[in-house]
Parts: structure tokens; sequence; C-alpha cells
């Protein structure tokens, strides 16, 4: 780390949290942060600490997520989220245009582009880095997408190091950490555990910087900075699940046949709920909205699932027929084919398909259960 | 007579074969099982072997997406498998055990210059082929009718 | 602001061709040349039903006329093809990869299409033809389902009739006044000529069609690098962003639809993929 970026760092104790609250409201923001929403942890808006889930953690497992009471006061302790911030880069749905009928012809009135200027609290670095996946499909090609592009650039994000990943995590092992790459974020938050929890504010960007600026707190001591590496070493020791890159890869490129996944069809649902928590998927449908009299219709982009029969549908039929069909897209997608699309990887090891399974299907095991096989032949 | 020998003779395909002949390619045999939906040939994969079905039920299939098209079942005494005997030696469709299936797997590779080695013998295998292949292009041609359309 | 490559531009029909009973050209001329490359395709939308990928079937060196053929077979195709002269043509695009009419140059040209597989393939014998001296020989296999379902009569009357090019058409199933051939399209291929060594294939049709056409190629002594198709699936939008198109890896609309046969044909083989 350059003395300059360790000159803008900032520590303290919870007041710290409050204050940059309060700067990024003051810049404008709709600050977002986990917060407690029934009996699920969320990404909501936030304008106090106080709403942030103080001695609350999550228990998760295949098809299981469960809130608890922590030992420790403090808020960050938490595993992934039932959502990630893809849907506040990629709604779920949007109007793009509306075609009017006018005399013979028809005229074309492009929707307006709304983009809030947001800034997340806690974002992790699995969902940072599936951003990086986002960017890819939505900014980074030959046509980016400007709704995308416009929201992406309104987007602040404060990372916060993992000192306590759930028990479905194997980011580390898909080339993540539970440190957050600075690159991927704006601010870099560090919380230590304590029963007066102490924090680390770093800027990574020139906005993450002005935000930093404006707020009071210490300089971060040599002390600090060992206790973080302390933390972020125990972090990545506690987290024992792993898909290995390289192996999940060739295996799933290896499994090519529908028979290969008729066991896991069994169990699966096609419910989607694994595409709708997963950060890194991008499919969309594009859907109409006709006026009442027929003279209108705007277009609706829609989040699609591979799932969905629908999905794959031409003249004649879908051409991915069976659940065995479609679970092997999904998963060679994630682990194999992506890559290869986007430069980047599909599964940043967040877990969430395992825990939102409905069927309790547990992703790691299913992989692993083709590398095996791989390695057997 | 090898119990090889006694399948082999039992198939239709050995029906004008003589005996030395049909030890000759019970040389080349071997028993296979195939479970139910396995896939046993697929297009454009190295054509090695042939069939002569015993019992059970194959489809000749065609990947056509969105699907997959049923050209034809055959069952026991069916010989499956031309595409052993004609370059480029690839499969030209697919082919799906519909139920348990046991056949007797011919080696092709190896049959191929035996019948160039002895001429007679070549000749006996290529009309038991050539009858096959006569009796299944003319249900295909009857197939092709659609006999029952309105 | 970014382009945005969701919105579309309505062009006024300026001309329509029945080709066959269910098979409609439709011509517009766009205000501003409209750049295109033989084997491209637009998304055309139709109001309150959506949007199918069409190919481009028109003259690569005449971008004043943009020129669609597409069949009615669903929602959206229904209401494209009941478009008269006059009503707009909603379109985005071009998108994705063409034939290849560059690397071919210098070589004999093989086209082989079944149906109207022949529309994306029009554009490329346009274009052909307009820089025929930079071509060897141009062989054009068609194949229909029945003699009233060949596209582009006419110009396959005009192509046949030319001292440089051959024309082979071929039928399923012909009705009793049809005097030309009737058989798979594969079987024509040896009765045509061409110099395996020296020639490159661009194919168009069913998926069946074009994979015993590679077949038929192969067994002429063509090499499957020598072969190009061109694929379709289910697309929203075009620009690699929906994920509908996808095979394997591959993303058509955006690394296709136009490819080289070895790099799809193990994918061409899987099932549901």
């Amino acid at each position: 780390m350059s003395a300059e970026t360790a000159s803008k760092g900032r520590a303290g104790g919870r007041e710290l949290l409050d204050a940059l609250v309060t700067t990024l409201i003051a810049k404008g923001y709709r600050v977002m942060g986990p917060r407690r929403e029934g009996a699920a942890l969320q990404l909501e808006p936030i304008d106090d600490v106080d709403q942030l889930p103080w001695a609350v953690v999550d228990a998760q497992g295949p098809g299981r997520y469960r809130l608890e009471q922590y030992e420790q006061p403090v808020a960050f302790a938490h595993g992934p989220l039932a959502f990630s911030m893809r849907r506040l880069v990629s709604p779920p749905e949007e109007r793009l245009v509306t075609l009017r009928r006018k005399g013979a012809e028809l005229a074309v009135e492009p929707a307006a582009v709304h983009a809030r200027p947001t800034a997340v609290i806690g974002a992790k670095g699995c969902d940072l880095r599936a951003l990086r996946a986002q960017d890819a499909v939505f900014r980074d090609g030959a046509h980016p997408d400007p709704r995308y592009v416009a929201r992406r650039e309104a987007l602040f994000t404060v990372a916060v190091a993992c000192h306590r990943p759930a028990d479905t995590c194997f980011c580390v092992s898909r080339g993540g950490d539970v440190r957050p790459d600075p690159d991927d974020a704006d601010l870099l938050l560090t919380e230590l555990v304590s029963a007066s929890p102490r924090y680390l504010l770093e800027a990574s960007s020139d906005r993450g910087r002005e935000v930093l600026e404006a707020m009071p707190g210490d300089a971060i001591g040599e002390d600090d900075r060992v206790r973080a590496s302390g933390q972020d070493h125990a972090a990545r020791e506690a987290m024992v699940r792993a898909l290995p890159r390289e192996a999940a890869q060739a295996a799933l490129l290896a499994a090519e046949e529908t028979e290969d996944f008729e066991a896991v069809a069994e169990r699966c649902l096609a419910c989607q709920s694994c595409t709708a928590v997963c950060p890194t998927c991008f499919c969309l449908t594009v859907e109409e909205e006709p006026s009442y009299d027929g003279q209108a219709s705007t277009r609706v982009r829609r989040r699609d699932s591979c799932f969905s029969p629908d999905f794959s549908y031409m003249h004649g039929g879908a051409v991915r027929g069976s659940r065995a069909g479609r679970y092997r897209h999904w998963m060679r997608h994630k682990l194999a084919t992506w890559s290869g699309q986007w430069g980047l990887d599909g599964c940043v090891g967040c877990g969430r398909c395992t825990t939102w399974c409905p069927a309790g299907i547990d992703f790691v095991a299913e992989a692993t259960r083709h590398i095996q096989r791989q390695e057997e032949t | 007579m090898t119990d090889l020998q006694r399948m082999l003779a039992a198939h239709p395909f050995a029906a004008s074969l003589t005996d030395d002949d049909v030890a000759r390619l019970a040389e080349l045999a071997c028993v296979e099982t195939f479970v139910p939906n396995q896939v046993i040939y697929r297009e454009d994969e190295p054509a090695r072997e042939f069939l002569l079905l015993q019992s059970g039920r194959v489809a000749v299939e065609m990947h056509a997406p969105p699907g997959v098209v049923l050209l034809e079942s055959l069952d026991a005494g069916a010989t499956v498998g031309w595409s052993t005997f004609f370059p480029p030696y690839t499969w030209g469709c697919d082919i799906r055990a519909i139920e348990a299936t046991e056949a007797l797997a011919i080696d092709g590779v190896r049959l191929r210059p035996l019948l160039e080695q002895a001429p007679d013998f070549g000749l006996r295998v290529m009309r038991a082929l050539l009858a096959t292949v006569h009796q299944r292009l003319e249900r295909s041609r009857l197939h092709r009718m659609d006999l029952y359309q309105r | 602001m970014t382009h945005d490559p969701f919105i579309p531009t309505p062009h006024r029909i300026v001309e329509k061709r029945q080709e066959t009973l269910d098979t409609v050209t439709l011509v517009v001329e766009p205000e501003t040349p409209f750049v295109f490359a033989p084997g491209q395709f637009n998304m055309l939308y139709a109001l309150g039903r959506g949007e199918v990928p069409i190919s481009i079937s028109g003259d690569p060196g005449e971008p004043s006329r943009l020129v669609h053929t597409l069949r009615a077979v669903g929602l959206v195709t229904d209401a494209l093809a009941a478009l008269e002269v006059g009503a707009s043509l909603v379109v985005r695009g071009p998108f994705g990869s063409s034939w290849p009419v560059e690397e071919a140059k210098g070589h004999d040209v093989l086209i082989v299409a079944g149906g109207i597989g022949l529309a994306p393939l029009r554009s490329t014998i346009l274009h052909i033809l307009r820089h025929r001296e930079d071509y060897g020989r141009l062989a054009i296999l068609y194949g229909a389902r029945t003699d009233h379902d060949l596209c582009f009569a006419d110009d396959l009357h005009e192509w046949g009739g030319r001292f440089d090019v051959e024309v082979r058409v071929t039928v399923d199933r012909g009705s009793p006044a049809w005097r030309g051939r009737q058989g798979v399209v594969t079987a024509v291929i040896d009765k045509t000529d061409f110099d395996p060594a020296r020639t490159v294939a661009m194919v168009c049709g069913p998926e069946v069609m074009m994979r015993h056409t590679a077949r038929a190629l192969r067994a002429a002594g063509m090499k499957d690098e020598q072969v190009y198709l061109t694929l379709e699936r289910n697309m929203k939008c075009g620009i690699g962003q929906c994920g509908h198109c996808q095979l394997g890896g591959e993303l058509i609309c955006r690394d296709g639809p136009v490819y080289p046969y070895p790099r799809v044909a193990p994918l061409m083989r899987i099932r549901e993929l």
C-alpha cells in the first residue's frame, strides 16, 4: 500500500460508520446496507447505523437460512445477503421503448433512463467480483447498455472484509478473497471484532477519497493493520468449502450429456431460485405490454432464467426440453463455458444457489461429483 | 459349436452364411448389453462395429433441434450399424436403446480386410448385408408414403 | 449518451414479394445506407408481438435497399408476413458474423441451401456475382420441401441461365407436374463439378441437413475446415446480453450465426445443448 493511500485512511469506533452514512447522504446518495427484513438480511435503504444488523448473524446451509444472535456487537458478521447488488444495476424489470401506431407507420419512443445515485455499505468481495461479470456483459462489450452504464456509474460501493464467512461460502477457491480487491470498490471497510468494534476505512477511488476527506477519524495504525490481517487469515482458514476453478471447468466441459445430470434433475424443481439469487446471472427476456387498443406497445426487459422451458424455445419446441438439460446448461455455464464468453469466471463462490435452493441441492457437492468422476476416468 | 456361434447362427443375418462363415464372424463377436436410454452410437463418431440384435429394442434417431426424431425402431433379429462397412466409417445417425437390449457386436475394423482377403466369404457377408439394406429400404419407402394421412 | 442498442428504427416498406405460400420478401429503403455483411441478421419487430432474428437477404453492394425474406411460422413472423407496402418495418441491427466472402476469394464456392436457408445465402450469392472475377466456380445447390416451396424462383432461373453459375435444385416431394430432381440435397453434391481442394462451402438449412451436407462434403474429399454454416436459436437481444441463444459456450447472435463448421460440429451433436 502506498504511503499516500495510507494517509487517506480513517479509523474509529461506531461513530466512524455514523459519519460515513451521514457523509454519503449529504453527498446525495441513497445509502443501502444489510438490514433485517423479516427472517433474512437484505440489502435495504438505511439512514442510521442502528438499522444495521448488530449482533445478528446468519446460519446458511443447503436449503437452509436462519438468523441467530451473535456474541459480539458487530454489524458485518453475516454471510452473503439473500440478494446481491445485481438488482441495483440490472433491475428485475424495466421499460426500454414504446412503439406507437401513427397512421400507417410506427413511431419509436425510447423510455427515459433512470439512475439514482446509490451507495452500498458492506459490499462483499464476491458481490463486487460479480459486478465485474455484469460489467463484462452490459458495459464492456461492443454494445454497452446505456441503462446499465448509467446505474453502474451511479453506484458507490463501500466494500467490507468478511471476518465470518457463511458455511456455504467458497470464494477463495474461485480466485476471490475475504478481503475484497480495493479496485472493485470506492471505499474498503474493515470491522475489527471485539466488544467495542473498531472500523478502518480506506479509499481506492477518487470519489472514495472525496468522501473520506469529508470525514473525521484517526489515522489507521500499524496495530490496526496487524489485527486486520490476522482476522483475514482466520476467515480464510474458516472457509472450508472449495470448488477449484480449473478442475471444475475441465470436469464440466467433459460432462456433455444430459444423462450426467439426470440424478440432480430428479431433485431440481426448476423453480429458478438459484438464478434469481445468483449475482452473476444476467439472462434477460424482452416482453410486450400492448395498450388496451392495440395501437401501442411497450417493450419491457425482464430477468429470465435458463430453468424455464420457454427460455430455449424455437419454432417447433424447446431446445432444452428436459430438466436435466436445463440443469446441465446452468452448471456448465457457471463453471465451464462462461470464461470463454466473457473472459472471467461465472461463479464467484457466494453459495447463494445452495442456500436458497428449496430442494437443498448443494452446488459445490454436485460439481464435486463431476470432478471426482473426471478424476476416476 | 460355441455359444457365440449358436447365437450368431440363429440370427437372420446368418441365414445364408455357411458354418465356416459363422465361425469366422464369431471370432470377431462379443455379447454387449445396453440399458434403457443408453446412446449406443452417436452420429459422426467412428463406426467400428455392427450389431446383431438378440433381444430388446433400439431406436434409430436423428438429433434435430429443438428435438429428436425417431426414424425407426428395431427389434431382435435386426442388423444395426451399416456405416461400419462404408467410408467414412462414421455413424450417420444416433442409435439408442429403448429397452434393455442384448446384441452380438461384430468388430468391423477387423472384418473389413477379411472381406477382401476371402472374396467368397466377403460376397456372402455382403449379400447378407444387402438383404437387410434392401428390406429396410423397401420398408422406408412405404413408411415415406405416410399411408394413414387423411 | 451511449447509443442504445435496444432502440429500433422504422423503415417504410416499398416492395413486397410473395415467395411461396408462407414466405415473403420485404424491401425497405433506409434514409441512410444500411451497411451490412452477407450472413448478418436484424431483429425485426411486430407491434405488440415482439422481435425475431431475420437474415438480410439483399445485396450488400446495394445498401440503399434493405431486404429480408421470412417465413410465417409463429406469432411474430405471421404478423411480419402480413405487413403491406407502406407499413413500417421496425429494425434493429445488423448483428452477428458473416459468410467468409474474403477468405473465399480465389476459391470455388459451393452454396448449399435448404428451404428458407437460401435467404442468408442470397446476399452472399449477390455479393459473389457482383465481384464475379474474384472467385472461381460457383455452384448453388438448393433443396426445398416441394416445388411450390422454392424461394427466389426468379433468381434461381436467372442464376441458372448464366454460364458462370451451376444451379441444382431438388425437392423432397415434387408435384405431379415437377420435372426437376426429387430427393435430398446431399444427393446432388457428387453430381456437382467442384475441386474439393480449392472449394469453400457455405451451408444453410435445418441442422440435420447441414450436418449431413458436411458429411457428404467430407465424403467428396473436402475438409470440415472448408465448410461454413449458420445456426439459429431463440434470440431476444442480438447482442449477446440475453443469454437465450447459447449453444454450449457459443453466443450465436454474437459469435455466430455464421461459423466455421469445426468450431460448432461437436456442439451440434449434443442433445438439448
